[in-house]
C-alpha cells in the first residue's frame, strides 16, 4: 500500500469516526414534538369500554397492558408503520415517563409471561433498553424524581389476599430499594411534581366509611405524608395524575364517578386550589380516556377514542390527541395528532425537556426507631362527629396502629385544654386514631393510614382539618409537657394484661 | 564523626523546639486562663480577643454601588417619573412616554423615600444615610434646602394642610415620624411609631396619616408578636390610634382604599410559636393583607394559594377607579392584582369571628386574586399614574422599572436604569438572599426573617433539637464578618455551613443552595456592616454614654472590691467587635436548654436587635439585668444602680 492510500484510508476512517461521534454513535436527534407511546395490539382491548374489573379500578399493569404491548417513540411526519420500538425484546411493556432532560425513557416491561414486570431504561435516539430494577415481586409506573432517581410502585400486580399491598419505593440501586409509603391499602401510580413531592393515589378508611380515592403525597424520603386533593370528594377510583405544566399549573388525572361508570374519563385540578377547581378536561366530556398529559408546549396530550374511521365516539380506537395552549381569547379543540389501524395508543407522553422537581434534604434519623406526631388541636375537623354535634370537645385521643393481625390499640393520651397532643410513635407503622369526648364517646374515626417516619416530627392543624391550612400562631400546650411514648411493644404487654 | 554530630544538633534543636512548643502551649493556657477566668477553654486561637482594625473585615470595605431604584414620585401630569436612587446618590427623571432617564442629579446622603409636593413645585426625599429631608425644586430638580429628621428616613408624604405643606417621614431607624413644617423647613413635632416605620400614607382629605411599621414586637417569650399601623392626626400631629397587627411582620407598604374607607397593609404572617416541623402548608410563614377601617383591624386575608406562594409582599397601590390593589412580592417575583370589590364581598359574607383569622385558609385568595404579573428580581415599589392608565414597579436588584397597563394589567415595557450589576458577587449574593425560590413552593426568603439582613424581632422554635426544646431567637446578619462561629450553640464554624446544608435542613426544606449562588450569598452577608444606632448629627457620646462606658469597661466596683475577670463585661465582648467569639455561661440555661453554654454575640447595633438572649425571652436591654440576671453570671451588675443601669443601656445602644 503507497504512502498516500494509506494517509487516504486513514483520513477516510478518522472522518468516519468523528462523524460517528457527531451523530451519538449512530443515534440521531428527534424531530421536535416527538411522543413516546404506550401502545397494545388492537383487539387486544375491548372497544369501547372497560372489560370488566380488568380495565376498573383494580386494574393492574397486566391488565392495561396484554402481552404483545409496546412503547415506541414516534415523530411528527412518519408515516404509520414508522414507530421505532423502544422495548424492543420483551413480551410487554408500557407506562413510558420521560426523564427531565428528555435523554432517556423509562417504562414498565417484563421479558417473559412468567417474569415479574421491572422498570427498564432506554435511549430514544437508539439503543437497546436496559433493566433497571430487580425487585422481587415486580414494580411499575416509574417516576423521576430529584437528582434523576426513580420512585416506582411494588409489587407491580398486586392482587389477592397473599400479595402485600403495593408501596412506593425508591430506586437508589436495583437491589437495595428505600420504602417510602406504610399504607395498609396500598397505593399507586406516582408523579413527581415540581416541588418535589411525590403525588400518588391512595384510599382511605375515615369514620365508618370506606372513602374513595384520593390523591396524597409525600417527601421523597416518605416523610411528610399529606391529603393533596379529592379526600373529601367521592370519585370511586382515580387513575394516572400527571402535571399538565400548563399556564394554570394544572393536574391532570383519569377518574371513574360512580359505581357504575363504564370508562375513565379525564378531569384536572389546579395545583394552587387541589381542593376546589376540580373540572372536566374540556373537549373531552362524555369520551373515554386512558392518559392525560401536558404537550411540553403548554398545551395537552390525550389519548381519546378516534371517531373519525367509525364515526363512535365510544367505540373508536384509542388514538393519540393534541389541545394546543389557550392563548388569549383563542380557546382550541382537540386535534388528532396519532391513530394506527393495527395499534390502541393507550398512552402519550411529550418527548420534551422539563424542569427537574426539586430535591429535599432529608429530615430523617435512620437509627430511630420512631417518629413524633404533634396534633394542634383535635377538634378540628372537616368530617361530622360519629355522635352528639360536632362541637363536643375532645378529652381523649386513642392511637391505633395497624398490624398482620388487624388493627392495635398502641395507646390513650389525654389531649390538653388547647385540644393538642403529643406522642412518640413507631415509624414506618400505619397510624389512626379515635377522638373520644369526656363521657367515653367516640367523636370521629380514622383508621390506620397516616405514617411517621424514622426521627421524623410530624404536626398537623386537626384531625382532618381542611388540606388549605395554616396553622394558627399559638403555642400548642402539649409541647409543655413530656411527651407521650406509644410503642408495639408496650401495646402487646398491655393486651396481654388486659387477658 | 560529621554524621554523628549533625544527629546530636538535629536532637538538641529538637528538645529546644519542643520544650519552647510545650513553654508557649502552657503560656498559652495561662493567658487565656488569666485574661478569661476560665478554666474550660483551654487554647484557643489569638484572633478571638487579638482582633485587627474593623475597616479589614467585609464590610469594612468599600462596595460597589448599582442603580436599584427605591422610591418613586411622578409629576402632577403624569408625564415625568422620579426615581430615587440611594446607592448612587442620585434622584433620575424619566420621560414616561419614551421610558428614557432624561437626566439624573446628584443628592448626597442616599435618597430613598420620595414624595411629590401637592402643589407638584417640590419633589420630597428622605436620604436614609444622611438622616436628613431634602427639598428639591421642580423643574429644576435641585437640591435647595433640607432638615434633620430621625435615624434612617425611609418614607415620606407631603399633605396640604390649613398651617401649609406638611411632611411626614417615618424614620425606620429611631422608630419615629417626623412632622416638618414645609413653608420654614422645621421639624415641628417627632412621634413615637412601631418598630421600624417604614411606610405611609394618606387619607385623601389629608386628616390622617398611616404608617405601617415593619418589625414585630414581642410581648415576652412564646407570646403572640404584633407589628404596628399607627394612625396620626396630621392636624393635630398626634397618634389617634396604634392597631395591632397580630402574628405579623415586614409590613413595608399601606394604601387607602376609599371604595369601603379602608386601608390596607400588606404583611407577612408567621407562625413563630408553632413548632417548625414542615415548610408546606404556609407553616412557617406566608402572606398577607391586613385591612383596617381606619380605626380598628377588621380583617386579614391571605395573598398566598395552597402550593403557590408569593413572598414578601412590600409596597402596595390601589387603583380607586377600577377597585384593584396591585402588591409587590419582594421574594416572589410578581404583582398580586386584587379584585377590591370581591374582597368587599367576602368580607359582607364572612362571619364576624372568622375575618381576623381569615389569613389561614389559603383557598380564599382564589376568589379575589385577578392574576399575578411577573417581573424582574425584587420588585419593591408600586406607584400609579394620576389619570391611573398605569402602574410603575421598581425591580430594585434589576436596576429597572416596570411599566403595566393598569387596565389590561399587561407590561408595557421598562426603564432601564443599570446594568443590573450581575458582575457582582454582592450584588448576585443580594439577589440570593432575597430570592423566595430556594424554599420549598418559594415560601420565604431569606429577607423574610432578615429584613435587610436585619432580624425580625421574633423566636422560633426549630424541630431539629426536638419539639419544644431550644427556642431560638433570630440574630441580626448586620456587621456578622467576622464573628464566627455562628448559630447560638456555636455549632457552625463558618456562613457557608450556616446558609447552606443546615439551613436547607431545617427550614428551607429543599436541596442546598447550590454553592456558587451560596458564596455570592455569603459575599452579600459579610458585606452588611452593623446597624447605625446613633443620628449621623451626633458626632460625641452624651454623658449618660461615657458613663456608661466606664461601666462597661469597669474592673472594679466603686468601692474598689475587684469584679472577676470572667465577669467583666469586656472579658466576653471585647472590642473591636464586642466578642470572643466563645462560647459562655451566663446562667440563662433555659428548662428546655440542652446547654448552658451560647456563642458570645457580638454588640454592633446592639440597641437595635431586640428581643434579646438566646431565646429572646429579654425585651429589652434592661431585662438583661433587671430580670434574667443570675448570681451576676451575666456581667456583675447587682451593685449598679438605676442611674448606672440606665447608663449602661445608653452606652450599648451607641455600639
Amino acid at each position: 500500500m503507497s504512502r498516500d492510500a494509506a494517509r487516504f484510508t486513514w483520513n477516510c476512517a478518522a472522518i468516519a469516526g468523528l462523524m460517528m461521534l457527531a451523530a451519538g454513535c449512530g443515534k440521531k436527534p428527534l424531530v421536535e414534538g416527538a411522543l413516546v407511546l404506550a401502545q397494545r395490539p388492537a383487539g387486544a382491548g375491548t372497544q369501547g369500554g372497560m372489560a370488566g374489573a380488568a380495565r376498573g379500578p383494580g386494574a393492574t399493569v397486566a391488565d392495561l397492558f396484554p402481552e404483545g404491548s409496546r412503547v415506541v417513540v414516534w415523530e411528527p411526519g412518519a408515516s404509520e408503520g414508522a414507530e421505532r420500538e423502544l422495548s424492543r425484546g420483551l413480551i410487554a411493556a408500557g407506562q413510558p415517563v420521560v426523564s427531565p432532560d428528555a435523554g432517556k425513557v423509562y417504562f414498565t416491561g417484563r421479558a417473559s409471561s412468567g417474569s415479574p414486570w421491572q422498570v427498564f431504561e432506554v435511549d430514544p435516539r437508539g439503543g437497546g433498553a436496559r433493566q433497571l430494577t430487580s425487585l422481587p415481586g415486580g414494580c411499575a409506573s416509574p417516576t423521576v424524581v430529584a437528582g434523576g432517581r426513580l420512585v416506582v410502585v411494588s409489587p407491580a400486580s398486586a392482587r389477592g389476599t397473599n400479595t402485600p399491598a403495593p408501596q412506593l419505593y425508591l430506586v437508589e440501586n436495583a437491589s437495595t430499594p428505600r420504602q417510602l409509603t406504610f399504607a395498609p391499602g396500598g397505593v399507586r401510580d406516582p408523579e413527581a411534581l415540581p416541588d418535589g413531592r411525590i403525588l400518588f393515589v391512595a384510599s382511605f378508611s375515615v369514620d365508618v366509611a370506606q372513602q374513595g380515592e384520593a390523591l396524597y403525597t409525600v417527601i421523597n424520603d416518605g416523610t411528610e405524608f399529606a391529603p393533596f386533593a379529592g379526600e373529601h370528594g367521592v370519585p370511586v377510583a382515580i387513575r394516572r395524575p400527571r402535571v399538565l405544566g400548563d399556564a394554570d399549573g394544572g393536574i391532570g388525572y383519569l377518574a371513574l364517578r360512580g359505581e357504575g361508570a363504564a370508562f375513565w374519563t379525564a378531569e384536572s385540578i389546579l395545583l394552587r386550589r387541589p381542593d376546589s377547581s376540580r373540572v372536566g378536561v374540556a373537549g373531552t366530556e362524555g369520551l373515554r380516556c386512558e392518559s392525560l398529559g401536558g404537550d411540553g408546549e403548554g398545551g395537552l396530550l390525550a389519548t381519546l377514542p378516534h371517531r373519525g374511521g367509525s364515526g363512535r365516539e365510544m367505540k373508536g380506537m384509542l388514538s393519540v390527541f393534541r389541545k394546543a395552549a389557550v392563548t388569549g381569547t383563542n380557546q382550541p379543540g382537540w386535534t388528532l395528532v396519532h391513530t394506527s389501524e393495527r395499534w390502541e395508543d393507550v398512552e402519550a407522553v411529550a418527548l420534551r425537556s422539563r424542569q427537574a422537581p426539586m430535591g429535599h434534604v432529608s429530615t430523617m434519623v435512620p437509627e430511630s426507631k420512631t417518629g413524633t406526631i404533634l396534633c394542634l388541636d383535635a377538634g378540628q375537623s372537616t368530617y361530622p362527629a360519629l355522635s352528639g354535634s360536632g362541637a363536643d370537645p375532645v378529652r381523649k385521643v386513642r392511637v391505633l396502629a395497624a398490624t398482620a393481625k388487624g388493627t392495635r390499640l398502641l395507646g390513650e393520651l389525654l389531649t390538653q385544654p388547647d385540644g393538642s397532643f403529643m406522642a412518640d410513635v413507631p415509624a414506618d407503622v400505619a397510624i389512626g386514631f379515635e377522638t373520644v369526648s369526656a363521657d367515653g364517646r367516640v367523636l370521629r374515626r380514622s383508621a390506620p393510614s397516616f405514617w411517621v417516619r424514622a426521627g421524623e416530627n410530624r404536626t398537623c392543624v386537626g384531625c382532618h382539618a381542611g388540606h388549605h391550612r395554616a396553622p394558627r400562631n399559638t403555642r400548642p400546650a402539649a409541647v409543655n409537657v413530656p411527651v407521650v411514648k406509644l410503642s408495639m411493644d408496650a401495646a402487646q404487654q398491655a393486651a396481654g394484661n388486659a387477658h | 564523626m560529621i554524621a554523628r554530630r549533625l544527629i546530636t544538633v538535629s536532637a538538641a534543636l529538637a528538645m529546644v523546639a519542643g520544650v519552647l512548643c510545650l513553654g508557649g502551649y502552657k503560656w498559652s493556657g495561662n493567658h487565656i486562663k488569666r485574661w478569661s477566668g476560665r478554666n474550660d477553654l483551654g487554647v484557643v486561637s489569638c484572633d478571638h480577643c487579638h482582633v485587627g482594625d474593623l475597616s479589614k473585615v467585609p464590610w469594612g470595605l468599600p462596595r460597589i454601588h448599582h442603580d436599584a431604584p427605591a422610591g418613586m414620585a411622578l409629576s402632577l401630569d403624569g408625564k415625568l417619573l422620579y426615581v430615587a436612587l440611594d446607592q448612587k446618590n442620585e434622584v433620575a427623571e424619566v420621560d414616561v412616554a419614551t421610558r428614557a432617564v432624561v437626566r439624573r442629579v446628584s443628592v448626597a446622603g442616599g435618597p430613598f423615600g420620595l414624595a411629590m409636593d401637592p402643589e407638584g413645585k417640590s419633589l420630597w426625599t428622605a436620604c436614609r444615610e444622611a438622616d436628613r429631608l431634602v427639598r428639591l425644586s421642580l423643574p429644576g430638580l435641585e437640591a435647595m434646602e433640607s432638615v434633620d429628621v430621625g435615624i434612617l428616613p425611609s418614607a415620606v408624604v407631603a399633605l396640604r394642610t390649613p398651617e401649609g405643606t406638611r411632611v411626614f417621614v417615618a424614620n425606620s431607624g429611631s422608630g419615629d415620624v417626623s412632622i416638618v413644617h414645609a413653608p420654614d423647613m422645621k421639624e415641628t413635632a417627632r412621634l413615637v411609631a412601631g418598630r421600624e416605620p417604614y411606610a405611609l400614607t394618606a387619607s385623601p382629605d389629608g386628616k390622617r396619616v398611616f404608617v405601617a411599621n415593619r418589625l414585630a414586637v414581642s410581648p415576652g417569650l412564646l407570646k403572640m408578636a404584633y407589628s404596628e399601623l399607627t394612625v396620626i392626626d396630621s392636624g393635630l400631629a398626634r397618634v389617634v390610634s396604634r392597631q395591632r397587627l397580630e402574628s405579623s411582620h415586614l409590613s413595608e407598604g399601606v394604601a387607602w382604599w376609599p371604595g369601603r374607607e379602608w386601608v390596607l397593609t400588606p404583611l407577612v404572617k408567621v407562625r413563630n410559636l408553632v413548632p417548625i416541623t414542615q415548610v408546606a402548608n404556609g407553616w412557617v410563614m406566608s402572606s398577607g393583607l391586613a385591612i383596617s377601617d381606619g380605626n380598628r383591624m377588621i380583617a386579614q386575608i391571605p395573598l398566598d394559594e395552597a402550593n403557590e406562594y408569593y413572598a414578601d409582599p412590600s409596597a402596595i397601590v390601589v387603583d380607586p377607579a377600577r377597585g384593584r390593589a396591585f402588591i409587590a412580592s419582594g421574594g416572589g417575583d410578581a404583582i398580586s392584582v386584587l379584585d377590591l370589590e370581591r374582597v368587599g364581598k367576602w368580607y359582607d359574607a364572612a362571619p364576624a369571628g372568622e375575618r381576623l383569622g381569615a389569613a389561614e385558609d389559603l383557598d380564599l385568595a382564589g376568589s379575589y386574586v385577578v392574576t399575578r404579573i411577573p417581573t424582574q428580581r425584587n420588585p419593591r415599589q408600586v406607584i400609579l399614574s394620576p389619570d391611573g392608565s398605569r402602574v410603575f414597579v421598581s425591580e430594585r436588584l434589576a436596576d429597572s422599572i416596570l411599566v403595566i397597563d393598569a387596565a389590561s394589567l399587561k407590561p408595557e415595557g421598562r426603564v432601564v436604569l443599570g446594568d443590573g450589576g450581575s458582575t457582582d458577587p454582592v450584588r448576585r449574593g443580594e439577589r440570593v438572599f432575597t430570592n423566595a425560590k430556594y424554599t420549598f413552593q418559594k415560601e420565604f426568603s431569606c429577607r423574610s426573617c432578615h429584613p435587610d439582613g436585619h432580624v425580625d424581632g421574633l423566636a422560633y422554635d426549630f424541630d431539629g433539637d426536638g419539639i419544644g426544646d431550644n427556642l431560638l431567637d433570630n440574630r441580626s446578619l448586620q456587621g456578622v464578618a467576622g464573628t464566627a462561629p455562628f448559630k447560638w450553640n456555636g455549632k457552625n464554624p463558618s456562613l457557608q455551613v450556616q446558609c447552606g446544608p443546615r439551613f436547607a435542613r431545617v427550614l428551607m426544606r429543599t436541596d442546598p443552595i447550590p454553592p456558587a449562588e451560596l458564596k455570592d450569598l455569603v459575599a452579600f452577608i459579610e458585606s452588611m456592616p452593623p446597624a447605625r444606632t446613633l443620628n449621623r448629627a451626633q458626632r460625641d457620646l452624651t454623658l449618660a454614654q461615657q458613663r456608661g462606658r466606664a461601666l462597661f469597661f469597669a474592673t472594679t466596683r466603686p468601692g474598689g472590691l475587684p469584679i472577676p475577670r470572667e465577669r467583666q463585661c469586656h472579658t466576653c465582648h471585647r472590642p473591636p467587635l464586642y466578642s470572643n467569639r466563645l462560647p459562655a455561661d451566663v446562667g440563662t440555661k433555659g428548662p428546655r436548654d440542652t446547654t448552658p453554654f451560647f456563642d458570645t454575640p457580638h454588640l454592633l447595633g446592639i440597641g437595635t436587635t431586640a428581643p434579646y438572649l438566646h431565646d429572646g425571652r429579654a425585651r429589652s436591654l434592661e431585662e438583661l439585668w433587671t430580670v434574667y440576671q443570675t448570681n451576676d453570671m451575666h456581667g456583675v451588675s447587682s451593685y449598679m444602680s438605676k442611674q448606672q443601669l440606665n447608663d449602661l443601656v445608653e452606652f450599648l445602644k451607641t455600639l
